[in-house]
């Protein structure tokens, strides 16, 4: 089994000191570890963003990508070779502004991709704006008079969406974060894990000591949580201030995308031979 | 009216089925070894909208539908009056006399216009009023003096899965047509064309062609997001992927698409997406990143003109120069928009191994006159076509390897490409400027070496760029230039002139981008007048050709209204400017 030494490359991050990425770079290399995965069978997708550096932090396949297009990528690359795992890696902005498109429509696919969103509710590479998960009247360069619109909630729209792995971590909760994220990349199918991680350059209102104040785990609640059950993940997903729900909200067990495609059965794509294609018997059908 | 050839046209609304009932007519002359070319007309409405279905047959090689037609077939009083005037002299209407009232409507001299009870003949039968297309088809059989056993067995087998009752009711249908132009009109019955013309020749499109050719080229993944006119090749892809093992994917819009195709291929397998223009002004950002990060891809666009939505159903070559600079920054690309349904095919192959080989994307520029026009083919010839994956490694090769380098820097430009789940090849492919291994590259002198091994890649692209072929003879009083398409009707041009002793040469560009330079001015210097045939407004080949070589097109004929050219009009221009 690969250690998470051994899969830290050349190269060091230069996010800002105390930001959020370095734990889910760490966290990300030890759920690898303990998930028992191949660095040359996996493969990091990102975006751009802060969090999209992260696959040359990890010894494995990367392709970073652009913009809002981590998920057909990795639909792209699932397909193609589906004994690769393949881990997304995008930012709030990236996952639930430009890409947004692209999340609903992969979560209904359930397309095995673990879909991690390094969500610090402000774009920080672009030197902080609002995003798609800023709270409303959040102020910031973009929006100096705060932001008039609701935030997303990522839970409870890939609940409704039809993905089969949801989850929420608070990278502050370290073991637990390494954990749940372990655990999404042996779910067979989409899986959801935002990642509450404070951005300590631009966001000075979601700052660790915010969230260490207001998050509490599914499981420590009395009587649990119980994953299995859609609608009450959907009621826990509604869940947001003064008590901020962390954990396993939604799981189940359904036939991946690519399952249900016979082309697949026998081998990938990528192991197929194209050296002689016939279609001589498919001409004939012009005539 | 011609010998050995008949020209033919269905005109009436949307939804009558004129499409398939004109390729079922077809099929009945390309079994029996004849020429065609089919050529739909399609109005952007799936009901109601007038519309027509041309089909010229001869028992020689047809490049391009002729602008006279022999025998029109008019549904609706609105397509007698909109077509009569391209009836030749001899010609003949067949028309519905129960649904068209042309009387009392100027009728041209010549013409014979000839009633047939279509929807009362239909009623007989209780038959739905689509048949009428049936009917009217076997009218012309009968005026023609053509067998109708042919056309029997392919109603036959188009609505066998309908079962036995729709298949009679059709043979019944084209008998009732048949006979009754036999009796009522036998003085104008006249043998056009013989009963054979040799082995069953093959029939189809542009669209088809590109399908054949992906296939052929080993395409594992197509994913596209409907847009017409390409949408055929994602329905004919899906339709086979079972049987080929590819995987098709209908995704959530052109974004989605690029990228997928991108990753696929980045996983190693060759796939491609197909779109039009406004799909593929969604795509350009991703192109840029497949050209970034060094990854083989093909696109398929096919014109439809613009701008914005612009005229779906019709035809144009609008978009030369926007695929020549589409997406930021600068880098190598391939432009190949075939000519005709052969070199779709080929060239769809070719530009698979094309993108692989020099690991940048390859645009296939079709439009809706060739991707949807059908045309005869003898034989499938592929046994030629070899697979060429480029420098991609393999596991023992890379093996070898003590430090890989996704982006080494090589004196052709091309690095050794290594795909996830190779052991030694881990690396990181980006969308940013980067070194060698792929990590981040902002030093200046770095960053430019980066930006000259991606172009040093360009001499030898150009080395592989089919050079312009010259059609017709080598000295002629006026050299034709056209690309893609447009070489069909401009063949018939060539010919049509050459009868009436004008000596004018065409030179046909398949291979637009990198622009085979050296050739082309060659052969532009060498002719003595010059002029460009385009699908558009501004003359974009010219331009390119201008910017490219510094010499200037004598003339130009242009066309933007949608519709193909026409030989006519192509000979006109050229007697105007001799």
């Amino acid at each position: 089994m690969v250690t998470p030494l051994e899969l830290k490359t050349e190269h060091n991050p230069s996010w800002c000191l105390g930001c959020g990425n370095y734990g889910i770079l760490n966290g990300l290399k030890s759920a690898i570890s303990q998930a028992g995965l191949e660095p040359h069978l996996t493969v990091l997708v990102s975006g751009i963003g802060c969090s999209g550096k992260d696959p040359h932090f990890v010894k494995t396949y990367g392709f970073e990508g652009i913009h809002g297009r981590v998920l057909p990528v990795a639909t792209g690359i699932r397909l193609a070779n589906h004994k690769l795992k393949v881990i997304g890696c995008a930012g709030d902005g990236d996952a639930y502004g430009i890409g947004g498109n692209h999340f609903l429509h992969t979560m209904r696919r359930n397309v095995e991709i673990t879909y991690l969103v390094h969500d610090n509710q402000i774009y920080g590479l672009t030197t902080g704006q609002t995003s798609p998960t800023s709270v409303k009247g959040f102020a910031t360069k973009s929006t100096p008079f705060g932001a008039i619109e609701e935030p997303v909630n990522p839970v409870s729209l890939a609940i409704a969406a039809g993905a089969t792995f949801v989850a929420r971590v608070f990278v502050g909760e370290f073991n637990h974060f390494k954990q749940v994220l372990t655990q999404a990349l042996k779910h067979k199918g989409f899986a959801l894990v935002d990642i509450l991680q404070p951005c300590v350059t631009f966001n000075h209102l979601n700052t660790y000591p915010w969230f260490k104040q207001r998050v509490y785990k599914l499981e420590d609640e009395p009587g649990g949580h119980e994953p299995l059950d859609r609608m009450k993940a959907f009621i826990r997903a509604q869940e947001w201030g003064e008590r901020i729900p962390i954990g396993v909200f939604f799981q189940e067990t359904k036939p991946t995308y690519e399952d249900q495609l016979p082309q697949l059965k026998e081998r990938p794509l990528a192991e197929q031979d194209i050296s002689s294609v016939d279609i001589s018997k498919t001409i004939s059908e012009f005539i | 009216m011609k010998q050995n050839e008949v020209a033919f046209k269905i005109a009436g609304e949307a939804g009558q089925g004129l499409n398939v009932s004109t390729l079922n007519l077809a099929r009945t002359f390309t079994r029996k070894g004849f020429h065609a070319f089919l050529l739909t007309d399609n109005p952007n409405s799936i009901k109601l909208e007038p519309t027509w279905c041309s089909l010229r047959v001869s028992t020689s090689l047809i490049a391009s539908q002729t602008e006279r037609i022999d025998v029109l077939v008019a549904l609706k009083t609105d397509a007698v009056l909109r077509y009569q005037a391209e009836v030749s002299d001899d010609g003949f209407i067949i028309y519905d006399e129960d649904a068209v009232n042309p009387e009392g409507e100027k009728q041209l001299a010549g013409i014979k216009y000839l009633p047939v009870p279509l929807s009362r003949i239909a009623n007989t039968m209780k038959a739905p009023d689509l048949i009428r297309n049936t009917i009217a088809l076997g009218g012309f059989l009968a005026l023609i003096d053509y067998h109708p056993a042919g056309m029997k067995e392919i109603i036959a087998e188009v609505f066998a899965r309908k079962g036995e009752a729709i298949v009679n009711q059709n043979i019944s249908a084209l008998e009732a047509g048949f006979n009754f132009v036999q009796n009522n009109y036998g003085s104008f019955i006249r043998k056009r064309l013989p009963e054979e013309n040799g082995p069953a020749r093959l029939f189809l499109t542009g669209n088809d062609a590109l399908s054949l050719g992906a296939i052929k080229a080993g395409c594992k993944l197509l994913a596209a997001y409907p847009m017409t006119p390409a949408s055929p090749i994602l329905h004919y892809i899906a339709s086979k992927e079972r049987e080929y093992q590819i995987v098709v994917k209908h995704t959530e819009d052109e974004i989605a698409a690029m990228n997928m195709a991108i990753g696929a291929n980045f996983a190693g397998v060759r796939a491609m997406t197909c779109t039009s223009g406004g799909g593929f002004s969604l795509m350009v950002e991703a192109l840029g990143m497949a050209a970034q990060s060094e990854t083989p891809v093909v696109v398929v666009v096919g014109q439809r003109p613009g701008p914005s939505t612009g005229q779906p159903t019709h035809t144009g070559q609008g978009e030369l120069q926007f695929l020549i600079s589409a997406s930021q920054g600068e880098f190598p690309r391939i432009i190949i928009a075939p000519g005709d349904a052969t070199e779709t095919f080929r060239e769809t192959f070719n530009a698979f191994n094309l993108a692989e080989k020099f690991q940048v994307p390859v645009l296939i520029l079709t439009d809706k006159y060739l991707a949807e026009s059908y045309t005869d083919w003898s034989e499938l010839k592929d046994d030629d076509l070899k697979i060429d994956r480029g420098k991609l490694l393999t596991e023992a090769q890379l093996s070898a390897e003590q430090n890989y380098l996704r982006y080494q820097i090589t004196s052709d430009g091309i690095s050794p490409r290594s795909i996830p789940s190779q052991q030694n090849g881990i690396h990181v492919a980006t969308s940013y400027e980067h070194d060698e291994s792929g990590w981040y590259q902002e030093d200046p002198a770095g960053v430019k070496k980066m930006y000259d091994k991606r172009f040093a890649k360009m001499p030898f692209i150009l080395k592989e760029m089919k050079e312009p072929k010259l059609y017709g003879p080598d000295e002629a009083q006026i050299t034709l230039l056209a690309w893609g398409s447009t070489k069909g009707p401009v063949l018939e041009a060539l010919e049509r002139l050459a009868n009436e002793g004008i000596a004018a040469n065409l030179v046909h560009l398949t291979y637009l981008w990198p622009l085979p330079v050296e050739a082309l001015s060659g052969l532009i210097k060498n002719a003595q007048k010059t002029i460009m045939i385009e699908g558009n407004y501004t003359g974009q080949l010219a331009q390119v050709i201008r910017q490219e070589t510094g010499l200037k097109i004598d003339h130009i004929l242009t066309k933007y209204n949608g519709q193909p050219f026409y030989p006519a009009e192509i000979c006109a221009k050229v007697k105007e400017v001799l």
